[in-house]
């Protein structure tokens, strides 16, 4: 397996999520980064150097939130989450390391649901690709509001899921 | 002897792999496993920081509270655990259960048993109830010890231990000093086996000698019948309940006599470490093993350690049904 080239794919992911601020109109002082425990964590750190963002970084270990606990049981060695800020009505940037089936996303977003009510989510992934090989996909950089039931035509921009993976 | 003791405690305990399978007891628990149950205790002290406080752990799985003796924080903090890991409590009040209606108490856990329980929490005054149920009668069904007789209260030592590391740190350079009615206390007794396996510097019971066990001399620990030597210089203060209701003798001329001699008031606190802190597992009895001003003053850690038994209790409670449910999956899979 090749190992990437970290400050080109750091690079290329800031790039992607200044787009994303741009396009959507994000508050970059309000904007806050969530690393996942334990690859993402270094990925969001080295991304939330170089945003700068005002808001300390937040970690999170989702391994009391995954679905696997009838089979594998507890995992081992489960951090604490921390998170530094208030997540009502945050834009949270979530980084992890590996994407395979989207269970930990799930888990993350049903952790992130008991700290408070957030905007949304922007997801920067690196992505591991079926030949093993570690490369960045911009197809993961999305935005993904969580919206309520579509009860008539048509609902506000901010409240749509943006996602294009 | 005390190795096949521990070894004996360790094969009830421990899965094949070495994981919690049961906690019955300190005793036959390696330092790493002690750790690894403070680590996941610390964890769940973060949910705790989060709106919801909660996790979906124990999702779908039940928690039954046998509670064979009177017991108010331990149940409460027991049931809250389970709750907050998403179980499913059945809190059985034993006094109007089937027992009560002669039902033996074999019959009652294989009916809990036969409702698909997940673990049983046990409360009973005769010593080795839990190792007895762990053993013999429901083997797969994980079970916490929540206090057998004089024998063991292993999540109390372990909230106490959780509660030592937060404000000190490493426990290599620490003096602890328990004081008080040593004789009818398995929080002692645990707490001694927890600090000797976690490496504490140095462990003192400092109790009259009527209130003194006849085999503390080989609880590696050092014994003190003076407050003031037990005390000099320690960090860790921790001051144990007069069990009045388990005094079937004279042990104590009167508890007046036992606060002027035992009793830890801020001027015998001044015997220890400056930035001593200050434990008692609950419930207090004021001006009696303990002074108002020192169980409310800034030395006191008794609500964190209210605050700590929750996250213990969660994280053996997870760790435990984890490891029969890893059991179970090894089972199917050979």
């Amino acid at each position: 397996m090749s190992l990437p080239d970290i400050p080109p794919l750091l690079d290329a992911m800031i790039a992607d999520l200044e787009t994303i601020i741009d396009e959507h109109d994000l508050d970059r002082q309000r904007l806050a980064m969530v690393g996942i425990h334990t690859g993402g964590a270094w990925i969001a750190d080295a991304l939330h150097q170089r945003l700068a963002l005002p808001t300390p970084l937040g970690t999170l270990d989702i391994g009391f939130w995954r679905d696997d606990f009838s089979h594998q049981g507890l995992p081992d060695a489960i951090r604490a989450s921390h998170l530094p800020f208030d997540v009502d009505e945050r834009d949270l940037v979530l980084v992890d390391d590996v994407v395979m089936s989207g269970r930990t996303i799930r888990a993350a977003l049903n952790e992130l649901f008991d700290y408070g009510r957030r905007a949304g989510y922007c997801w920067p992934r690196w992505f591991l690709c079926p030949d093993a090989s570690y490369r960045y996909s911009r197809m993961c950089a999305a935005r993904v509001s969580i919206c309520p039931p579509a009860s008539g035509s048509s609902f506000p921009a901010r409240n749509r899921f943006l996602s294009h993976w | 002897m005390i190795d096949s003791a521990s070894s004996a405690a360790a094969r009830v305990q421990l899965t094949s792999d070495g994981r919690l399978r049961h906690f019955i007891d300190i005793e036959g628990l390696s330092r790493e496993l002690l750790t690894e149950i403070l680590d996941t205790a610390d964890s769940f002290r973060g949910v705790q920081d989060a709106q919801v406080k909660k996790v979906p752990l124990l999702r779908g799985r039940t928690v039954a509270n046998l509670f064979f003796e009177n017991s108010t924080r331990t149940r409460a903090t027991f049931e809250l655990a389970a709750k907050r890991l998403s179980a499913d409590v059945l809190n059985l009040d034993i006094k109007t259960s089937s027992t009560a209606k002669g039902e033996t108490l074999l019959d009652t856990l294989n009916n809990l048993e036969a409702m698909q329980a997940d673990a049983f929490v046990v409360r009973h005054p005769d010593s080795g109830a839990a190792h007895f149920i762990a053993s013999q009668v429901t083997p797969n069904v994980a079970i916490i010890n929540a206090g057998d007789g004089r024998h063991a209260h292993p999540t109390q030592a372990m909230l106490d231990m959780l509660t030592i590391r937060r404000h000190k740190g490493a426990f290599e350079h620490l003096k602890v000093a328990i004081i008080g009615d040593i004789l009818h206390s398995r929080v002692a007794r645990s707490q001694v086996l927890a600090l000797n396996t976690l490496g504490a510097a140095e462990i003192r019971v400092v109790a009259p000698r009527t209130l003194l066990p006849v085999d503390v001399e080989d609880w590696r620990c050092r014994v003190f019948t003076q407050l003031e030597q037990g005390l000099q210089d320690a960090d860790v203060v921790i001051a144990l309940r007069l069990q009045k209701e388990r005094m079937d003798g004279a042990l104590l001329p009167s508890e007046n006599e036992f606060y002027r001699h035992y009793g830890l008031t801020q001027e015998s606190l001044a015997w220890a470490h400056p930035e001593a802190i200050v434990m008692h597992p609950g419930p207090i009895n004021r001006g009696v093993e303990i002074e108002s001003a020192v169980a409310d003053g800034p030395r006191a850690v008794i609500l964190d350690q209210v605050t700590n038994g929750i996250a213990v209790r969660m994280a053996v409670l997870s760790m435990a049904v984890s490891g029969q449910t890893r059991s179970r999956a090894r089972q199917r899979a050979s």
